[in-house]
């Protein structure tokens, strides 16, 4: 369990990706984490072919929500919008490498569920 | 003093897990064996349903629920027949805003607090936009600060040297009380429920009941207190506070899950307040058309009760009093203060008041505790203050101490104190205005039981120096 605290994702936990507010965006979802009070405000952009040109968040939450959005941001630009659609929770997870509780995944995954909602609107 | 090791070993979680250190009771306390027996006992050699039958084995079920109804009176110092067993708190506090509910209008109000936990808020806010009252929230005497890190060295000091010539003051900016001016302008002629927690599961503060029910009172209101996280800690006297309806849990006092208490005044039962639930047994006499009801308290206990939890949770009344409050409140207290203490040294903002204490006149009129130079704080006068009818003072707070560790996100000090075998509460403590109105979006809480010892305090700030180390 000590891994969940690797080095490594401690170091994108200090210096998160895509961690900054668009102004200019398509699309804008917050999603909250009923647990902890956590809300995540997700930001993308879509060129005229709904390509992720940019993509944006912000958030105070933990580390592991911090690592979930920084990690799934990275992974989702230049990605289309059905490209999008076809990403898993489990494949988020399993960028992280890390072995979470129920709880810790709903902090993992709460970027994740913005894009989804997003997704479907 | 309490004998520590005995206590703990009256709890068989604790033989199975021998190096937790559980300090969650605020959320479910562990259960002693007394009470695991006492259940087993009624499903393994006497279980029937009580009320109905007339063989051997429904009348000895009977008898021991309501041998168990008596203790529970007696423990707060009720009569029998006030006493309604519900699922718990939840259970009370919705059956309360649902039966009183309806009877309000737009022209009414209902009085809570900004401390309520989300079971004493949510029903009365559905009630609201139901039947058009007002809801009214109590404010905390200070706009409550958490202390900046770079002054935890100063706060150190002045929480061990509180006097009136403090540069700060008393230290009211971390107090965290109920602000009693705000209580008597909110509470006015048409306030009709006066709703309220004894203690509260974030701060750990003890509400002035006794003043508040008083204030209800003047203008006939309905008081009705939420004792979850008073039931465990320290005595309560119904009759003394003369509140109208208080409600508790059974799973935080020891007791079973799935089990609580709905103590009404007998002249409420009977007259102010209908049956909320119908069915079996709450029933006098029922025709096709129409029905009659049961005496109080039986008309409000439709259907076949929780007969394991009500007979488990006498079992644990008396295990409390056979330990007795005063031993229970001064470890507690003694604990509550090493914890709020070595917690401050590590560099935790504890959200709420600093230090834990009975209501007494104090020795030199200082109220807080004296520091001893182990860097722990004794009570003054460890046994109980009683005041001149004998009745015992309320503590300030109880040991319930939430945090947050600057820079550190509450989930992720609660995983790694997880990771050390300390088990902590992360997040909004089902209290999320509360923590919105005091600009935190989460903390960490920390709670004692009668069993927590100081090894269990110790491992915690052990793990908190590793936190700190990880995320350095």
């Amino acid at each position: 369990m000590d891994d969940l605290y690797q080095q490594a994702l401690l170091d994108l936990y200090k210096n998160p990706l895509n961690k900054k507010p668009l102004s200019d965006f398509t699309i804008r979802q917050e999603e909250n984490n009923p647990l902890c009070g956590e809300q995540v405000e997700l930001f993308v952009k879509f060129d005229e072919h709904d390509r992720v040109t940019d993509v944006g968040w912000e958030s105070e939450g933990c580390s592991i929500s911090q690592v979930g959005a920084s990690l799934l941001t990275d992974y989702i630009k230049n990605k289309t919008r059905e490209e999008l659609k076809t990403i898993t929770s489990d494949e988020v997870i399993k960028m992280t490498g890390l072995n979470l509780n129920p709880a810790r995944l709903r902090c993992l995954l709460l970027c994740y569920t913005a894009l989804q909602k997003i997704l479907t609107t | 003093m309490l004998n520590l090791n005995k206590i703990k070993s009256q709890f068989p979680l604790f033989k199975k897990h021998p190096k937790l250190h559980y300090l969650d009771s605020a959320a479910t306390t562990q259960t002693p064996q007394v009470v695991l027996d006492a259940m087993n006992n009624y499903y393994t050699n006497f279980r029937a349903n009580t009320h109905r039958g007339l063989y051997n084995l429904s009348i000895e079920a009977s008898q021991a629920f309501q041998a168990s109804r008596a203790s529970l009176a007696s423990f707060i110092n009720a009569q029998t027949e006030e006493l309604i067993f519900t699922s718990g708190t939840t259970y009370g506090l919705n059956s309360l805003a649902y039966t009183l509910g309806p009877r309000l209008s737009h022209r009414d109000n209902v009085v809570l607090t900004r401390i309520e936990h989300h079971a004493n808020l949510v029903p009365w806010q559905q009630m609201a936009k139901h039947y058009g009252f007002e809801l009214r929230f109590v404010e905390l005497t200070t706009p409550t600060t958490v202390i900046s890190n770079h002054s935890e060295k100063s706060l150190a000091h002045q929480t061990t040297n509180r006097d009136s010539s403090s540069p700060r003051g008393s230290l009211g900016m971390t107090s965290c009380e109920l602000d009693m001016e705000s209580a008597k302008k909110l509470i006015d002629k048409n306030t009709k429920i006066v709703s309220f927690t004894l203690a509260s599961n974030v701060l750990g503060t003890v509400n002035p009941a006794k003043e508040i029910v008083a204030l209800a009172k003047k203008v006939r209101a309905i008081s009705i207190i939420d004792a979850a996280q008073a039931v465990a800690h320290f005595p309560i006297d119904v009759q003394d506070i003369d509140c109208d309806f208080l409600v508790f849990s059974g799973h935080k006092m020891y007791g079973p899950t799935g089990i609580g208490v709905l103590y009404g005044k007998k002249i409420m039962l009977e007259e102010h307040i209908e049956p909320f639930l119908f069915g079996g047994e709450m029933v006098n006499e029922v025709t096709f058309e129409n029905a009659t009801w049961n005496d109080v308290p039986l008309r409000f206990e439709a259907g076949t009760q929780n007969i394991a939890g009500v007979i488990g949770l006498g079992a644990a009344v008396k295990f409390i009093q056979e330990i007795g409050w005063s031993e229970i409140q001064s470890h507690e207290q003694s604990l509550t203060n090493k914890l709020i203490n070595e917690l401050t040294n590590v560099g935790a903002q504890i959200v709420g008041s600093n230090t834990c204490h009975s209501e007494s006149p104090v020795v030199g009129g200082e109220e807080s505790p004296a520091h001893s130079t182990d860097g722990q704080r004794s009570l003054v006068g460890a046994s109980l203050t009683r005041d001149d009818n004998g009745k015992v003072a309320l503590p300030n707070r109880i040991g319930v101490v939430s945090f947050t560790l600057p820079g550190i996100h509450p989930h992720d000090v609660a995983e790694i104190l997880n990771q050390n075998n300390v088990a902590v509460r992360a997040g909004h403590q089902c209290a999320m205005p509360l923590h919105k109105h005091l600009g935190l979006s989460a903390t960490v809480r920390v709670s004692l039981g009668m069993y927590t010892t100081k090894e269990d305090a110790d491992a915690l700030i052990a793990a908190i120096e590793k936190t700190k180390k990880v995320f350095k």
